[in-house]
């Protein structure tokens, strides 16, 4: 054979090798190598995972309880302060119970940072049962009204003087606390914009 | 040894011995090919187990991603929740007026006639009584009860303080005073007594049927 035949076939078999290398391992080792690096760091960021399921769990049973409190165990604070409303029944409540010398009288606003307390006094004049009966509905209401002071007085207070009559009415002072949140409706304005945004 | 002898004519040996050559390079092309070839696929399979493990741990890492945003949703909701129950039980009181109406109604002996009831929150136990209006905003720890009665005898009064002393909502009852009294030819007694009720404890009604 002839020196520059064994030549050609010489770097022939050497560019085949180059190009073999080039093309087929040296990208397939890097792969390896950077799929190497990759699942370490995987590996270390799976190994400071919780215990993620169990967490949720528990976390989904603690939101259960307290949303069970939230939506059963107390009274709502409307966004609304609706206190014409609230007269208006209070009156046909008092009107159905057959409370007499009756007034109803609302103060100035009281800013209480995350709610808000319009204050309500209510007089009335009728039996103590009556009385028992309004103090029962004002606290039975879908709206938490707090009586912040109560006074139940017979108007005859003194044993001589409740001898000589035979009235049984009370006089009752109710001071209210009637609470609402003005906040409550921006803040589930903005909830529900998230939710409809994506 | 006897000596081996070509035969072969110049000319077909050098043809043969090409032909060697040829078919030796042949062979080292072919080698180096298979080697070639052999090590890609062995480095490919190696490449795909290890995407195959990458992709799981991803897998796992996206998992506890996705759960640590879950989580946090309901650290929120749970925030949520709670600051309203929270706001509730500052704002609203731990027991009804209507239920310290109700208990009070319950042992007022029947020859005893209340003529004032007043109920009136404290900031602080045993704090002195203003007249002032009290405030929304106040965080209060006592509801003070006035009761004011007219009771045939000391006796009665005093069943009647009994029977306060006997229920847990009511505390620190003080008897004000005790004083005589007359209705027309009889005699009778006046009083004023007060009590307190704990605001910062929270209350559960037991049905006297499950007491034992």
């Amino acid at each position: 054979m002839k020196e520059p035949m064994r030549l050609w076939f010489a770097v022939g078999l050497v560019v085949i090798v180059a190009l073999g290398m080039l093309a087929g391992v040296m990208p397939r080792i890097n792969g390896v190598k950077r799929l190497n690096v990759e699942a370490t760091s995987l590996a270390d960021r799976a190994s400071h995972a919780d215990n993620g399921a169990a967490e949720l769990e528990r976390l989904l049973t603690n939101l259960e309880e307290v949303k069970q409190t939230a939506e059963h165990g107390i009274v709502d604070i409307p966004y609304e302060n609706d206190m014409a409303g609230l007269i208006r029944d209070l009156t046909s409540q008092l009107d159905q119970l057959g409370m007499t010398e009756r007034s109803i009288t609302t103060g100035k606003t009281d800013d209480l940072k995350d709610t808000l307390s319009a204050p309500m006094s209510v007089t009335m004049k009728g039996s103590f049962l009556g009385v028992v009966a309004v103090i029962d509905w004002l606290e039975s209401l879908p709206r938490l009204v707090r009586i912040l002071r109560l006074t139940i007085n017979a108007p005859h207070r003194t044993a001589e003087e409740r001898l000589s009559t035979n009235d049984n009415q009370v006089e009752a002072e109710l001071l209210l606390n009637v609470f609402y949140d003005a906040g409550r409706l921006e803040a589930m304005e903005i909830e529900a914009a998230s939710k409809e945004s994506p | 040894m006897i000596p081996l002898i070509d035969l072969t004519p110049e000319s077909c040996r050098r043809r043969l011995g090409r032909r060697r050559q040829i078919q030796m390079w042949i062979s080292v092309y072919t080698v180096a090919i298979t080697i070639l070839v052999t090590v890609t696929a062995v480095i490919s399979m190696t490449q795909q187990r290890r995407q195959r493990n990458v992709d799981y741990l991803m897998s796992q890492v996206q998992l506890d991603a996705d759960q640590q945003r879950q989580a946090v949703k309901l650290h929120h909701d749970i925030d949520h929740y709670s600051t309203v129950v929270a706001r509730y039980q500052r704002l609203a009181w731990p027991v009804t007026i209507g239920e310290v109406i109700s208990l009070i109604g319950d042992e007022t002996p029947t020859n005893i006639t209340l003529t004032s009831i007043s109920v009136t929150p404290r900031a602080r136990s045993g704090q002195t009584q203003r007249r002032r209006q009290p405030a929304a905003g106040i965080d209060y720890a006592v509801m003070y009860v006035e009761i004011a009665g007219i009771a045939p005898g000391d006796m009665d009064v005093a069943s009647f303080v009994s029977g306060l002393q006997d229920r847990p909502l009511f505390s620190s009852i003080v008897v004000d005073y005790v004083r005589k009294a007359k209705m027309g030819e009889y005699s009778a007694r006046e009083f004023g007594l007060t009590c307190e009720i704990n605001l910062k404890t929270r209350y559960v009604r037991v049905d006297e049927e499950e007491t034992p």
